[in-house]
């Protein structure tokens, strides 16, 4: 390999991508140690395109996502140390920040101190920082992750930022910052939610936001640099809306809650990216009039495939080379381009993918269950349900019909109901394990998940023998009144019917 | 118009245009050092890549001028063809752009090889720089 240089070789490797250079690494010793070397890292022309690491079903097979190119690719290189599991945390300038599950928590699991470790995909080396511990009140929302690393120095900030209820209901907005050059973790300090007040400016160098208050509108922005918050008000609504805020509300239907993803910027423009119950919206500020505008927007149907549940519905927006990469608390990936805003773009392949692999899952998930479930046969069968549409029968509807029903009826409707509430007990859960590509989550997790669901299973089916066996004493109960109202007046049916029905519903 | 003579690696002496022997940077400096009396020795570089640089910089000098009806279709179409050469052909041209310090050309080549080798397979990419080298040697 001398005809080519080691200097040349790797101006021809400096337009490659991660994947790539994950193969080249194994045609030889000498490319392997050029393009693991730290100079070839600061050469690469790719390293903004560096997205996540996303963990894979095993330990040796993970992927890195390359949202240009829109496909996940396996690769030779091994991103991120062992166990690392999340994906598309933050990254920035080739560096990826990612999440460690053990001890780490799963997004928001109180109680258990965050682990990151920030690495360099390419050279393969990883960081871990000190183990950073955010009080997490159940009100805690809106956390936010930022990596942002400085090429020219070779420091990097990662910012965490988040808001909280204080004893008065007032919403304080805290950020951690972890400084590499300093390697200590330092608190900013905390905004409380006066609003009227501030109306600062967004300034350059705002790296991300903790949240949305609304209403009225106002978009709280951290500073990383100054270490500051600050109130930006002109975000649309405020007191004072314009028309094309008034039919932005109407057409984005921002009023049901609306949430923000984050702030980017690009190219000297800011972003900022909300997301509601039906859509994604990308809005941009428009630095003269003062006011966030929208620029484009999709539905949830088009990037998702449907509307996110109730647990993948926290979605951050990062920014990775000129494209803006949503990710929820998952992992599941989707993209829009922002350079020419006037169409967002998804990977449709990515979808069917991790459509496709969401229902390997699904089967694979319901044979693991079958075997758990030989202990406990009750179960198994709530679990085969749980692939099926898992929407049951609301149990207030029987109650209606029961006020119609006779009472033998009612008592085989009252079993049919509880059968219901095991087969169907945990629909969301059902369609959560339909919706979220599975592929995503971590194998632990899955069985933990499972085991819950076993355990609920359980219950459930036990609390339906002791209704069951309610209702049998209720039978005998009415059987004995009934022979003695037969004995007392021998045409009274109905006073018979009125009984029973009571005694059934106090059974049920 | 001042000439400017070069000579290749099998003894060739190509005479070009002052202005167009400064758009390699090696060149240049050796202009500035010994003067333009004498033939500036290129012994890197054999006659035909020497042709073919030379081709490439007048094409683009000329792409450059004003008053040039060359679009960029058309000059995206001539790097096109001009890099679809054999590998060992490609591979010398490298070298040579990067001796001859000519920072277009050696872009051009070096996507041209990254693009090839982006795709393939370990293996083959080996077997496509070993026969490159066994070409050359």
């Amino acid at each position: 390999m001398e005809c080519i240089t080691k200097d040349l070789l790797l101006q021809i490797f400096a337009g490659l991508e991660l994947d790539d250079l994950g193969r080249l690494r194994c045609v030889c010793r000498s490319w392997h140690s050029a393009i693991a070397s730290q100079g070839f890292a600061k050469q690469w022309k790719n390293r903004d395109q560096v997205c996540c690491v996303l963990r894979a079903k095993d330990s040796i097979h993970r992927e890195v996502w390359f949202p240009g190119s829109g496909a996940r690719r396996s690769t030779g290189l091994n991103p991120g140390p062992r166990g690392c599991f999340s994906i598309g945390v933050s990254s920035s300038h080739g560096l990826v920040c990612g999440l460690l599950p053990d001890e780490g928590r799963y997004w928001s699991t109180p109680d258990t101190a965050w682990k990151f470790v920030v690495g360099n995909p390419l050279t393969n080396k990883w960081r871990r920082l000190p183990p950073i511990d955010i009080p997490c009140r159940p009100l805690c929302t809106m956390e936010r992750i930022h990596l942002q690393a400085d090429p020219s120095k070779g420091s990097y900030k990662l910012a965490i930022t988040y808001s909280e209820v204080g004893s008065d209901y007032e919403v304080i907005y805290q950020a951690r910052q972890y400084d590499s050059e300093s390697r200590v973790w330092t608190s900013a300090v905390p905004f409380i939610g006066e609003h009227d007040g501030a109306n600062t400016k967004i300034d350059g160098s705002v790296l991300g936001s903790a949240g949305l208050h609304y209403p009225p509108y106002f978009l709280m922005a951290y500073n990383p640099d100054s270490m500051a918050w600050s109130c930006h008000k002109h975000f649309a609504g405020d007191r004072d809306p314009t028309p094309l805020n008034e039919s932005v509300y109407k057409e984005y239907k921002l009023l049901d809650s609306t949430a923000l993803s984050g702030v980017l910027r690009w190219r000297g423009r800011n972003f900022m990216v909300t997301h509601s119950f039906s859509c994604v919206v990308l809005w941009e500020l428009d630095t003269v009039a003062g006011e966030w505008k929208v620029l484009s927007s999709r539905r949830y149907k088009e990037l998702y495939g449907g509307r996110p549940s109730r647990r993948n519905s926290d979605i951050q927006a990062l920014l990775v080379g000129s494209t803006i990469v949503f990710s929820d608390r998952y992992g599941t990936l989707f993209e829009c381009g922002h350079g020419h805003c006037t169409q967002l773009r998804i990977h449709t392949q990515l979808q069917r993918r991790a459509i496709g692999e969401s229902r390997e899952h699904l089967a694979r998930e319901s044979e693991e269950h079958v075997k758990n479930s030989a202990i406990l046969p009750a179960p198994a069968r709530s679990n085969s349900a749980l692939t099926g549409k898992g929407a049951s029968a609301p149990l207030s509807t029987d109650a209606q019909g029961l006020q119609h029903s006779t009472a033998e009826k009612h008592a085989q409707e009252c079993g049919a109901a509880a059968e219901e509430t095991l087969r169907g007990g945990f629909p969301a859960e059902g369609r959560a394990l339909g919706r979220e590509s599975g592929l995503n989550r971590s194998r632990d997790n899955q069985i933990q998940e499972l085991e819950e669901l076993l355990e609920g299973s359980s219950r459930l089916w036990a609390e339906n023998q002791q209704l069951k066996k309610n209702l049998h004493n209720q039978e005998k109960k009415m059987e004995a009144v009934i022979a003695r109202m037969e004995e007392e007046h021998e045409e009274a049916v109905y006073p018979r019917e009125e009984d029973g029905r009571n005694s059934t519903r106090q059974g049920c | 118009m001042v000439k400017v003579t070069l000579k290749s690696a099998e003894g060739d002496v190509f005479e070009v245009d002052e202005e167009l022997a400064l758009e390699s940077l090696m060149v240049k400096n050796m202009i500035e050092d010994v003067g333009l009396d004498s033939a500036i020795s290129l012994p890197n570089v054999s006659s035909t890549i020497l042709a073919k640089v030379i081709e490439y910089i007048k094409f683009h000098m000329d792409a450059q001028k004003d008053g040039s009806k060359k679009t960029s279709e058309e000059i995206k179409a001539f790097d096109d063809d001009f890099v679809n050469v054999g590998i060992p052909t490609l591979f010398e041209m490298v070298l040579a752009s990067n001796y001859l310090n000519v920072k277009s050309l050696l872009s051009l080549t070096c996507n041209t090889v990254a693009n090839m080798i982006k795709t393939k397979p370990p293996a083959e990419v080996k077997e496509m720089f070993t026969s490159a080298k066994q070409a050359k040697a």
